[in-house]
């Protein structure tokens, strides 16, 4: 009823920032596989294209750690030199430390002369000039007495690889000595079970590494990925994970969404990704509010998708940088990217066929990586690319159509 | 709805003052704010509902307003903060930063967090004092320190921070590599909440490689709506007493609506048309769109010098055009080449100063962004005949949309909503063909005793007003006829497009007077028919033209040159009857032509 105003209540939407408390999704099944190789003492390095979840995921583990574990999360993107990064973990290990218990610690504190630890965790120390890797390697001894469990979920930590590898000339080896230092802790049975890294970031480390050091240095990593929701091979009348995502965000909310429009507006995404999931229902909202209207059609799904790609101007620019800065390759990827977008993905062997047109080469795949992945175009699954925003991948289909000669 | 009553001297002074203030909504109290704040109270109430139901320790929705000058974003922010101010409840909870006013001086971020921290000693909280020289070998650790400080503080005071910054995007071009920290900071502590401005979509918050890709929601203040305008105008009148507000929302609605078209209308030019409204209510039409342009001036002459020597010579040029040009089309004004035009357009373009529509080509077009800007461009660059080409588009636009009253219903030439609706939300509302009827209807005066005398506005208005309180099509259109009588063939067959774009609309519906009223046009200048079927067929009104067909006789001159357009009708009609679409083969290229001709001009008229 138009005439009667509705008291409106949004839905539980996030789009951008991380997911906390009662907006956080729960994603079962990574978090699980997350603690099974935490609690075999196993580093991880924790992947996923930007805005699908992952520092959501783990905010959430580390302030809900299985028993027996301390946990602490940050993004330490912006640290650039080794001195920098190994201050910063030392400062969150410590942090841990104002459990009364850890009566060493505490002692062993004193004596290396830290006077203040701040409630954020930044640290005092009476003299300037403090070797950080050296005091973060005499508290990661003391941990081992202490019988605690520590795991620092570090996000966006191939950043601070190439911050420190870019910040000076002497980078690269300084850089180098960071990934070796990391991996001797790794495999210090001192350690072992006592301190957990799980280093996340949406650029892939391996490929920052690679550039600096052999893969073997982080070779020994245990490898989790966060996929987009699972929006199917669910056939037992149960919602798929993308459902039961659609109704975590719409729990409480004026608007509603029949299961109809529920698996309409997935459809209508393609790749089920968290935010432009949200984006989606955020904008039904909005037009629903205004409204004043609760039921929610795939018309209005419809109409708030191209409201979306209306505002979402700058899609052009994607096309241009591309052209603008790869002139040479440009045909390849324009090739590779409308296939991927009419086809809603694009094997590795079909790359390889383009490639081949385009007498690309053997840098076929690097190309992509280096250069579609690492900005964000498209992302890599099972072998498999995919575009990362499905309102890209609407514009790029709309702009370069794939055509297909007529049969005679 | 507005309360229709007559303030105290003292609620009109208060209300009055805004009207003078017309940059600095910073400086009103909570009270004078949150009484004038009438419209973007969509915006208001979703943030507010978003404020309201965060949850301790639960996540923020960062939010950044994207509007051009003067849309209301500084306004908008400071009523978010006299809602936090004056809501005991959400006081409780919040303390709320404006650093609308000193965002100017925020180079790094450390100056951002140093801002924050006098903004709360200001507001009497005992915050430490922080000295900067212990840490000048180290200014990261010094931006780190000073967030720790208001971490601290607020973990202290069991709050949260709403940070309340204008032009946002300037911040972020400024702190540069620091922008990293920045989103480091709101993540890990997850106790200040960004609420920002900005006049355009920057960077930062789509590239992929920048650290605030997709991390902010983005809000964007549309143009005021005509209902949003009245309710504005409504809402002042009231307040401040103004007869002369009130009469001119009843009586001239023309007026408005032609003003919202040609300046974008934001409320900052609805802001400078009141306040020229109160003290100069004896101007005319056109004197209140160049008041606003006067008004405009020392913003738009300093943004216009911030511009190179190239550049500004192809905004000017460009805003000639009225509306979007392609590259092409520039170089023989312009006198540059067209790589060096294309360089400054993406240079123009990126500074938001021109917008690029993309016609799947690499022939884009481009248009003035800021259509005040274009406008007032335009009046103050632009020769005598360019600026007499503005006053009649102004007029036109006048005419179109005001209104006549019979009882209480609305009508008027522009009052057929689906018309007038298609005319409004037009993106691409052709302008330029509406000035060159214009520039036509300008060298016919010149040429014709009628125009000497002035008479070709007068009787287009005097039909206009026959159709309007007469509903009598008829003896409007014998009035349009007389007056077309001193018109050459080309005024009336633009007046005629023109009019045909109008009264289609996008949805294909058209005024059922229209065609027997051209058509009738038509018999007495049968040398226009074809143009006419042509213009038909690019809005669509294919009943119309198969009735045409029916109206000469078979072998009649007018019938033949009709007959490729028949066929054409039923190519685009896709009839499926092999019969209709057996034409003679030396007509095959004339129907194609035809066709593309058609297709073509319906993509620029209604898109794809």
């Amino acid at each position: 009823m138009k005439n009667q105003k509705i008291e409106w209540k949004d839905p539980r939407t996030m789009v951008g920032g991380t997911a906390e408390g009662a907006d956080y999704f729960p994603r079962v099944a990574v978090e699980g596989r997350l603690w099974k190789e935490i609690g075999k003492g196993n580093h991880i390095n924790f992947t996923a294209p930007r805005r699908v979840g992952k520092s959501s995921v783990m905010k959430y583990m580390a302030k809900n750690p299985e028993a027996g574990f301390l946990c602490c999360y940050q993004n330490i993107s912006s640290d650039s030199t080794a001195q920098e990064f190994y201050k910063r973990l030392f400062e969150l290990v410590i942090s841990q430390a104002t459990d009364s218990k850890w009566k060493r610690i505490k002692e062993w504190t004193k004596s290396i002369g830290i006077e203040e630890i701040s409630l954020s965790g930044s640290v005092k120390f009476k003299e300037k000039g403090t070797d950080y890797k050296e005091t973060l390697m005499g508290l990661l001894g003391q941990i081992k007495d202490e019988g605690a469990r520590i795991v620092l979920f570090l996000d966006e930590f191939p950043d601070v690889v190439k911050n420190i590898s870019e910040s000076t000339p002497e980078g690269k080896s300084i850089a180098k000595d960071v990934l070796q230092t990391l991996r001797s802790i790794r495999h210090d049975d001192r350690f072992k079970g006592h301190f957990t890294m799980v280093l996340a970031g949406s650029v892939g480390l391996a490929h920052i590494v690679s550039d600096i050091d052999r893969l073997a240095v982080i070779n020994d990593l245990n490898e989790q990925h966060l996929s987009a929701l699972i929006h199917s091979g669910e056939s037992n009348g149960k919602p798929s994970e993308a459902e039961r995502f659609v109704e975590h965000l719409m729990e409480g909310a004026t608007m509603q969404i029949d299961q109809e429009c529920r698996s309409y507006l997935l459809t209508k995404l393609g790749q089920p990704m968290p935010y432009y999931i949200q984006l989606l229902i955020e904008a039904c909202n909005e037009s629903l509010r205004e409204a004043e209207r609760a039921e929610l059609t795939p018309e209005d799904i419809d109409r708030a998708w191209e409201k979306i790609l209306k505002e979402h101007k700058y899609f052009a620019d994607w096309d241009e940088r591309l052209r603008d800065y790869f002139p040479k390759i440009y045909p390849y990827f324009l090739d590779v990217l409308s296939k991927c977008a009419d086809q809603g993905k694009i094997s590795i062997q079909e790359a390889f066929d383009i490639a081949k047109k385009h007498a690309v080469g053997t840098e076929y795949k690097g190309r992509i990586d280096d250069v579609l992945t690492q900005d964000g175009y498209l992302y890599e699954e099972s072998m498999v690319y995919r575009f990362h925003s499905p309102l890209l991948q609407a514009w790029w289909k709309n702009r370069h159509p794939v055509l297909t000669k007529k049969k005679k | 709805m507005v309360e229709k009553s007559s303030p105290s001297p003292h609620q009109k002074e208060k209300v009055m003052q805004p009207f003078l203030i017309q940059y600095q909504s910073a400086n009103l109290s909570d009270e004078q704010i949150i009484d004038n704040f009438v419209v973007r109270t969509k915006e208001f109430e979703r943030v507010m509902a978003d404020i309201r139901t965060t949850e301790k320790g639960s996540s923020f929705q960062h939010y950044v307003f994207v509007g051009r000058r003067g849309s209301g974003k500084s306004t908008l922010l400071r009523r978010i903060q006299a809602e936090v101010c004056t809501d005991p409840e959400l006081k409780e909870k919040f303390i709320v930063a404006n650093l609308s006013e000193e965002q100017a001086g925020i180079y790094k971020l450390y100056d951002l967090w140093d801002y924050v921290i006098r903004d709360l000693r200001t507001k009497g909280f005992d915050l430490p004092e922080i000295d900067w020289q212990e840490y000048q070998d180290d200014l990261k650790e010094y931006t780190k320190v000073l967030y720790r400080t208001i971490h601290e503080f607020l973990h202290k005071e069991d709050k949260r921070l709403i940070l309340l910054v204008d032009n946002i995007d300037r911040i972020f071009k400024n702190i540069g590599k620091d922008a990293n920290l920045l989103r480091e900071q709101l993540m890990n502590f997850n106790d200040v909440r960004i609420i920002g401005g900005s006049t355009i979509m920057a960077e930062d918050f789509w590239r992929y490689d920048m650290p605030f890709y997709q991390f902010f929601s983005i809000k964007r203040l549309e143009p005021l709506s005509m209902e949003e305008i009245k309710m504005l105008l409504e809402h002042w009148a009231v307040a401040s007493g103004s007869h002369e507000i009130a009469e001119f929302v009843e009586r001239h609605t023309g007026k408005i609506q032609a003003i919202r078209m040609l300046t974008d209308c934001t409320p900052r030019t609805m802001q400078l048309f009141v306040d020229m409204l109160i003290n100069r209510n004896d101007q005319q039409g056109f004197d209140y769109l160049r008041r606003i342009i006067d008004n405009a001036t020392p913003v738009y002459q300093e943004r216009l010098g911030q511009l190179s020597q190239q550049q500004q010579k192809i905004v000017t040029e460009l805003s000639f055009f009225w509306e979007a040009a392609s590259v092409e089309q520039l170089v023989p004004v312009c006198k540059m080449s067209g790589k060096n035009i294309s360089a400054q357009m993406s240079a123009l373009a990126k500074a938001q100063v021109v917008e690029k529509i993309s016609d799947g080509s690499k022939n884009n077009l481009y248009r003035i962004a800021d259509r005040t800007f274009g406008f007032w461009t335009l009046i103050t660059q632009g020769n005598s005949m360019q600026r007499e080409m503005a006053v009649e588009l102004f007029h036109f636009l006048e005419i179109y949309f005001s209104i006549g009253r019979t009882g209480d219903e609305a009508i008027g030439v522009g009052s057929d909503p689906n018309h007038r609706n298609s005319f409004e939300s037009s993106s691409n509302y052709n302008a330029n063909e509406i000035s060159a009827v214009y520039n036509e209807g300008i060298l016919d005066r010149q040429r014709s005793p009628f125009s000497q005398t002035n008479k070709w506005k007068d009787a287009q208005e005097e039909a206009i007003e026959m159709y309007v309180t007469n509903r009598n099509p008829e003896t409007a259109l014998l009035k349009i006829q007389e007056a077309l009588n001193f018109c050459s063939d080309e005024f009336m067959l633009l007046m005629i497009q023109n009019i045909l774009f109008l009264w289609a609309g996008k949805m294909g519906n058209f005024a059922h007077d229209a065609v027997p009223t051209f058509s009738k046009i038509m018999n007495l200048r049968p040398e226009l028919i074809a143009s006419y079927v042509l213009e038909l067929l690019i809005h669509r009104q294919h009943h119309h033209i198969l009735r045409m067909m029916g109206i000469y006789p078979p072998n009649s001159k007018e019938n033949a040159s009709l007959i490729p357009y028949h066929y054409a009708t039923h190519i685009l009609l896709k009839a499926n009857d092999p019969q209709l679409l057996r034409m003679p083969p030396e007509l095959a290229q004339v129907v194609s032509d035809i066709v593309a001709k058609v297709k073509e001009r319906q993509e620029f008229y209604y898109g794809k």
